[in-house]
């Protein structure tokens, strides 16, 4: 079961830190920058501008940004009703991390059978 | 018919008084970007929707017949979340500064739902305003006008932003003037719709040309 859940563990970071992936960083409601992964390097994930949904047989584009992240990664797992900041790259050809916020509209979700969270990133301004 | 001239006129009053506070698009109906309506109260003028033309005695020759009209404006905004950039891009700011900088965060739906507000406060301001009440048009045409039924929708989110669309009814009575031709039957001569006054009300005979004549 332990190997069973190491090899899950070891694919997921394959999947969503791998050379895919890009840098992420997310800034606690404490005020703790989190900027590297609690197995080591920078914390990395999937950062997509729109995403798929499947409702029954209906595949659905929802045109919203979205950052997938490994929970087992994150010394602290951002939660609803939570105000956090997060840094995600400009945009898929400009690696430069830009500052955003994370949607007080659409909670993190928690998909903890699958070692995951998906944050809803929502531009700022002052 | 005059109700026609209302959507411009509504449309040319309210950009007359936008100052930069809001943009008109008249009855352009095309779909905006988020990005490109961010923070700029917007609003779109539609077409006439519905109406009442009252029967009256009036609606022979010439009018004027009274129209109701309902003429709904629609709203559309979006927005993005707002907090203390100066301490949330600062890398030398401690953590109790970024900290009270997100709790101070205020959410996009948030501010949506308060630039709506503002909009339709705006609006709603310089409709009612007496100088607006004719809509500009000649005097009389455009009479009991008023701003009524808003109703906001439901925020969702679009790419980065919150979009929050809403509507609310300009109504109006239009005074319509329908034709004043009378049309005649093919090989009849003209008809005359002139009245002519014979006999006064207690039946008396005042016409001369019918002196003698027995009165009904």
């Amino acid at each position: 079961m332990g190997e069973a859940l190491g090899m899950m563990e070891r694919d997921l970071g394959e999947i969503v830190e791998g050379p895919f992936s890009s840098h992420v960083q997310l800034l606690t409601p404490d005020g703790v920058w989190i900027t590297t992964s609690v197995h080591g390097g920078p914390l990395k994930g999937n950062v997509t501008d729109a995403y798929v949904v499947l409702t029954g047989t209906e595949e659905k584009i929802v045109n919203e940004p979205r950052v997938e992240l490994r929970i087992s990664s994150l010394s602290r797992v951002p939660v609803a009703d939570e105000k956090w900041s997060i840094k995600i790259r400009a945009s898929a050809v400009n690696p430069a991390l830009v500052l955003m916020v994370l949607s007080g509209d659409k909670a993190p979700e928690r998909d903890a059978s699958r070692g995951l969270v998906y944050l809803y990133p929502q531009q700022v301004s002052q | 018919m005059a109700f026609r001239l209302v959507p411009t006129a509504l449309a040319s009053t309210l950009t007359a008084a936008a100052a930069g506070r809001y943009t008109v698009d008249g009855s352009d109906k095309q779909s905006h970007a988020a990005e490109e309506i961010l923070n700029n109260l917007r609003h779109v003028t539609v077409l006439y929707r519905s109406g009442q033309l009252n029967r009256g005695a009036s609606a022979w020759a010439g009018g004027p017949i009274q129209h109701e009209c309902t003429f709904p404006v629609e709203l559309l905004l979006s927005a993005d979340a707002k907090a203390d950039l100066a301490v949330l891009a600062d890398p030398a700011s401690t953590a109790p500064e970024y900290a009270s900088a997100l709790a101070a965060m205020q959410p996009a739906s948030v501010r949506a739902n308060d630039l709506w507000d503002e909009l339709f406060d705006i609006l709603w301001n310089i409709l009612m305003a007496p100088a607006n009440m004719g809509l500009g048009l000649a005097d009389g045409l455009v009479a009991n006008r008023w701003v009524g039924n808003p109703q906001k929708g439901k925020p969702f989110t679009r790419g980065k932003y919150v979009i929050l669309p809403g509507t609310f009814d300009y109504t109006c009575t239009v005074q319509e003037y329908p034709p004043t031709t009378v049309p005649k039957p093919a090989g009849a001569g003209a008809i005359d719709t002139t009245i002519t006054e014979t006999a006064d009300i207690s039946g008396a005979i005042t016409d001369p040309a019918l002196q003698g004549a027995k009165a009904p």
